[in-house]
């Protein structure tokens, strides 16, 4: 059975998260409305510029059809609280400029391939990271550490999307070796032949990389880290002085560096929805970055808000899991709160 | 526990592999492998961006690839002045104020069912009742449109205000959808339903034109497939390509490299120096300057609210100051001609005869009515007038990203310093330059008015002049003459009256001129260029068969059927030589069927024998911009050549130091790290 303090635990937490969540939807919703224009006005430039002959009458008609179609029309305060309803009940409305559309299709055509982007890259990243991270920190004082210590830290503090303007100008536009972006070739229609799945890892292995060179830098120095410090603690010391072999030393070790790093992951993941925004901009991955800057761009509210809610409701059950999975690897944590 | 963590990894692992790969699958499993021809696809750039919208007029933002699937009941080409009974057959003016249009027999919609007076009723109801749809605007103007039998519809025009061109236009230039569909639709969701409605489904989709939905997906593409079925087989012949496309494209240079590639055959889009694609077979209209031919007039307005700018010495000064030659050469790659100071369009012939030389020359401006840059006038001009144009301070403001107005006004701020205005032009985010003009606090903006039509020139010159009308819908300056509101509404009365109504917009003419409340600048460009790779037959100023020409404009179906196939000989359609309408004619009709005048006043806005004026308020598609609701990465790339008179800099990159400065700091590092190790 759960224990009560445990079930206390949750509740409040559950509580304050739902408060925060309004909180944060609340601040989007006036942020958006701080814009001096709204997106009836970008609309209506649309139809000018692609129709001039439009009569005045026309103009007028369309403006008027169109704030109540969005629903502009009404109290601010009674749109806020629409907001909030449907945003609870999962619909997210419907999309302002490109009229009709959910917003529910729009984010569930371009949240697949975010997450194919991001979570791979994350992950690789991490992996590969920790590992050279932990054996720079074993192998202290090696021209191997000094170095994965200065490329770690040029590369963590790279700004992701200026390296990923670099990739794209030195490799797609200079030497021509891989396609200046997108996710699949335009000519293409998305199935599940091979020719397309080999398409589609062609046009990947840029944006793949640009944040995976970026995201290893991080994770190199705070692995390194906390091996070091691992190693000074006293049950690495009493195995070496048993003479264990390198091997087993290494994977205590590993193991217990790990903790923080698993916190990092699962907040880096959590916040892989909000799609490494810049880098599908660079290349024009068609991801929740690249939908949500197009958004904001044309001022579409319902497109911005429906992003945002599933973003912080993301990080947020991120936020949560953390605290669980902590409690799964570290045995000192599970016990520790048994005792409670 | 090792064994446990590293089973809980791989469990997370393999849980986020399959996830991710679940969510990409199951995305392309909806999706059925399309795969169409290439030689038989006409591929188009410059209609959708971001997102391919919908196909239901209803939605007030629909893709104007519906006027493929969907055809009006006549059609009009400006460049020609003429009009193409579509759906309709004939037409018939039972008196002055009534039109009667007879509906072709064999039309059918694509499931079969006759196209019926009752679908344009319909629709037109539908249109009343929801603001936006075929027909928007049109209860201003049209008393009434009904059936009066199965394939007789009938249309009575409103008076006041009796604007022949608005009656016509609406009557003549409209596009029925099916009762059959909307009917139920409407009644049972009532607007709401309506709005929604997508129509891109093809099990379901009814047309009346030789193209329907094939394949929609909204971040994707569109494909259109013809319906060789199709009604109008026999009027009209079989169109060759066999279906329409459209792609998403990331930007504006994206899709330009698609059409260089040979990947698209017809483009609505803006391309800097597209005459260095003539050598790959890409043309335009016009083989050579302009390239394209002008649509909308493009203004300099300068906010009349502001005390300094109420003196028209002071407009005066600045439209000779203006550097037209440059400023269309340098920003505009020379894609649009100056426009004429009477802001009529002296690219398309049948307008040539509103342009008057001696009230132009008696202006000051040269025969073809245009003004010639002259810095030395511009000067004397402000002297005479007693102005001090150190204290006049100017900021032409352009949104931001919209880079060939940004360089224009960039120009034009530099000759006004010349002068000796105190001139700038910021570049605003969007957002900011619309609300200024919204809240009247600018002080001059290049923006657009109405284009060519079938009212033209009047249509311009009422949106630049009508005091009753505000930003956005006309009048963007702030013009407060009435003097102008009853020329402006006797004009389209007088229809039947040429000769009367050529004096009245004369008139309007001279008070534009004496007053020029705002700059014509040039004509934005109507967007057509296409690649003969594939496809052969299409229309330019050597073979004008048809226009308009843009893929985004709804009136440009019927191109498809002049196209042939690269390697075969295109013919011009026969129809549209033996149908077409010229709008002399209809006037001519409407002449015929009113009373014998009596003497009537140029002034009066009355006249006892119904004229019919006709306007034509197209949809001309004008995009005069590069950038319309693209993400402004785009404008950067095309004028970064351009450095003219403007302050546009390039950075060069020094490669090869970078590099070796890069190589050597890091044989650096390591020699530092090298020697600490040792000690």
């Amino acid at each position: 059975m759960i224990p009560k303090s445990l079930l206390k635990y949750l509740v409040l937490r559950l509580t304050f998260l739902f408060v925060t969540y309004i909180v944060a939807l609340t601040i989007i919703f006036i942020l958006l409305r701080l814009v001096p224009t709204n997106p009836v006005d970008r609309l209506i430039t649309q139809l000018l510029q692609f129709n001039p002959n439009m009569t005045p009458e026309q103009i007028r008609e369309y403006m008027k059809a169109y704030y109540e179609l969005f629903g502009l029309d009404k109290p601010l305060w009674m749109q806020y609280l629409t907001y909030l309803f449907k945003a609870f009940t999962g619909d997210l409305g419907y999309s302002y400029i490109n009229v009709g559309r959910k917003v529910s299709d729009i984010i569930m055509s371009a949240l697949p391939w975010t997450l194919f982007l991001v979570v791979p890259a994350t992950l690789a990243a991490w992996f590969v990271g920790n590992a050279i991270g932990a054996y720079a920190g074993y192998k202290r004082g090696s021209l191997f550490e000094k170095t994965v210590l200065t490329l770690s830290l040029v590369l963590s503090q790279t700004p992701y999307y200026w390296l990923a303007m670099l990739l794209l100008y030195a490799f797609a536009y200079r030497l021509n070796v891989f396609p200046p972006g997108q996710a699949y070739p335009p000519t293409m229609v998305p199935n599940l032949s091979l020719q397309f799945i080999l398409a589609v890892l062609y046009h990947y292995i840029l944006p793949f990389l640009s944040i995976f060179i970026a995201g290893l830098g991080g994770w190199a120095i705070g692995m390194r880290v906390l091996t070091i410090y691992e190693l000074g603690s006293d049950h690495i010391q009493f195995a070496e002085a048993l003479g264990a072999k390198e091997s087993v030393l290494f994977k205590y070790m590993f193991r217990n560096s790990m903790i923080p790093q698993v916190t990092g992951l699962a907040l880096s993941l959590g916040g892989a929805v909000g799609g490494a925004l810049l880098t599908e901009i660079v290349f024009s991955y068609p991801g929740m970055g690249y939908i949500l800057n197009r958004a904001i761009i044309q001022t579409d509210y319902p497109v911005v808000q429906g992003v945002f809610v599933i973003l912080i409701a993301t990080l947020f059950i991120a936020n949560f899991v953390v605290d669980f999975v902590y409690a799964l690897i570290d045995p000192r944590i599970r016990i520790g709160g048994e005792k409670i | 526990m090792m064994c446990k963590v590293k089973e809980l990894k791989r469990l997370t692992e393999a849980v986020v592999l399959i996830a991710v790969s679940l969510m990409i699958i199951s995305q392309f499993y909806v999706v059925q492998g399309q795969q169409i021809p290439r030689e038989d696809t006409v591929f188009m750039i410059g209609v959708e961006w971001g997102t391919i919208r919908n196909m239901n007029p209803y939605s007030g933002n629909p893709t104007p690839l519906w006027g493929f699937a969907y055809l009006p009941l006549f059609t009009y080409s400006a460049l020609k002045d003429v009009w193409i009974p579509t759906i309709a057959e004939r037409y018939e003016f039972v008196d002055p104020r009534t039109i009667r249009i007879y509906i072709r027999a064999e039309a059918t919609w694509s499931d079969g069912t006759p196209i019926t007076a009752y679908d344009v009723e319909y629709t037109y109801y539908v249109t009343q009742q929801v603001g936006v749809g075929p027909g928007a605007g049109c209860g201003d103007y049209v008393e009434y449109m009904k059936a009066v039998g199965d394939k007789v519809v009938e249309a009575r025009i409103k008076d006041p205000p009796r604007n022949y061109y608005s009656f016509l236009s609406c009557a003549l230039n409209f596009w029925p959808l099916p009762k059959h569909v909307i009917q139920p639709i409407f009644e049972k969701g009532g607007k709401d339903a309506i709005t929604k409605w997508d129509n891109v489904d093809p099990a379901t989709q009814v047309v009346s034109g030789p193209y329907k939905i094939y394949y929609h997906s909204p971040s994707d593409r569109i494909i259109l497939a013809r319906f060789d079925n199709w009604w109008g087989s026999k009027i009209f012949g079989i169109p060759a390509p066999k279906y329409i496309a459209h792609l998403l494209y990331a930007d504006n240079p994206a899709a330009n490299a698609a059409l260089e590639a040979g990947d698209a055959d017809w483009a609505g889009t803006f391309i800097p120096e597209v005459w260095k694609l003539q050598a790959r077979g890409i043309y335009t209209w016009y083989k050579n300057a302009p390239y394209y031919v002008g649509s909308g007039d493009i203004f300099l307005y300068l906010n009349l609210k502001r005390p300094e700018y109420q003196n028209p010495a002071v407009r005066k000064a600045i439209a000779y100051a203006l550097p037209y030659k440059d400023m269309l050469e340098k920003a505009y790659f020379g894609y649009s001609p100056q426009a004429t100071a009477v802001a009529v369009n002296d690219l398309i012939p049948a307008y040539k005869k509103y342009l008057n030389s001696t009230l132009c020359t008696a202006y000051g401006l040269t025969p073809d009515c245009k003004f010639q840059t002259n810095i030395e006038k511009a000067k004397e001009i402000l002297k005479e007038a007693g102005v001090d144009p150190s204290k006049i301070h100017i900021e032409i403001a352009t949104p931001s990203g919209w880079t060939d107005w940004n360089m224009m006004s960039a120009m034009i701020a530099e000759t006004l310093r010349q002068i000796g205005f105190d001139a700038s032009a910021p570049t605003p985010d969007f957002s900011v330059w619309w609300d200024s003009l919204t809240k009247g606090t600018y002080y001059a903006v290049i923006g657009w008015d109405g284009g060519i039509g079938f009212d033209h020139p009047w249509g311009v010159y009422r949106n630049v002049m009508d005091p009753r009308l505000s930003f956005p819908t006309g009048n963007w300056e702030g013009y407060k003459n009435t003097e102008v509101i009853q020329y402006i509404d006797a004009i389209p009365q007088l229809m039947a009256k040429p000769e009367e109504q050529l004096k009245l917009i004369s008139k309007l003419q001279e008070i534009f001129l004496r007053d020029l409340p705002a700059i014509p600048l040039f004509y934005g460009a109507h967007w057509y260029a296409y690649n003969t790779k594939y496809w052969v037959g299409w229309p330019n100023n050597d073979n004008p068969w048809w226009w308009p020409t843009a893929p985004w404009d709804t009136q440009s179906w019927p191109l498809p059927f002049g196209l042939a196939k690269s390697g075969q000989t295109p013919k011009v359609p026969e129809w549209i030589a033996k149908l077409e309408i010229p709008t002399s004619k209809i006037i001519g009709d409407l002449m015929q069927t009113s009373m014998p005048t009596t003497t009537t006043s140029p002034a009066t806005t009355a006249p006892p024998p119904t004229t019919v004026v006709t306007t034509v308020t197209k949809t001309v598609v004008v995009p005069t911009t590069i950038v319309s609701t693209v993400v402004s990465t785009v404008s950067s790339v095309s004028t970064a050549t351009l450095t003219a008179t403007t302050t546009v800099t390039q950075r060069v990159t020094e490669w090869a130091t970078t590099i070796a400065i890069a190589i050597a700091l890091l044989i650096i590092g390591f020699a530092i790290g090298w020697i600490t190790k040792r000690k």
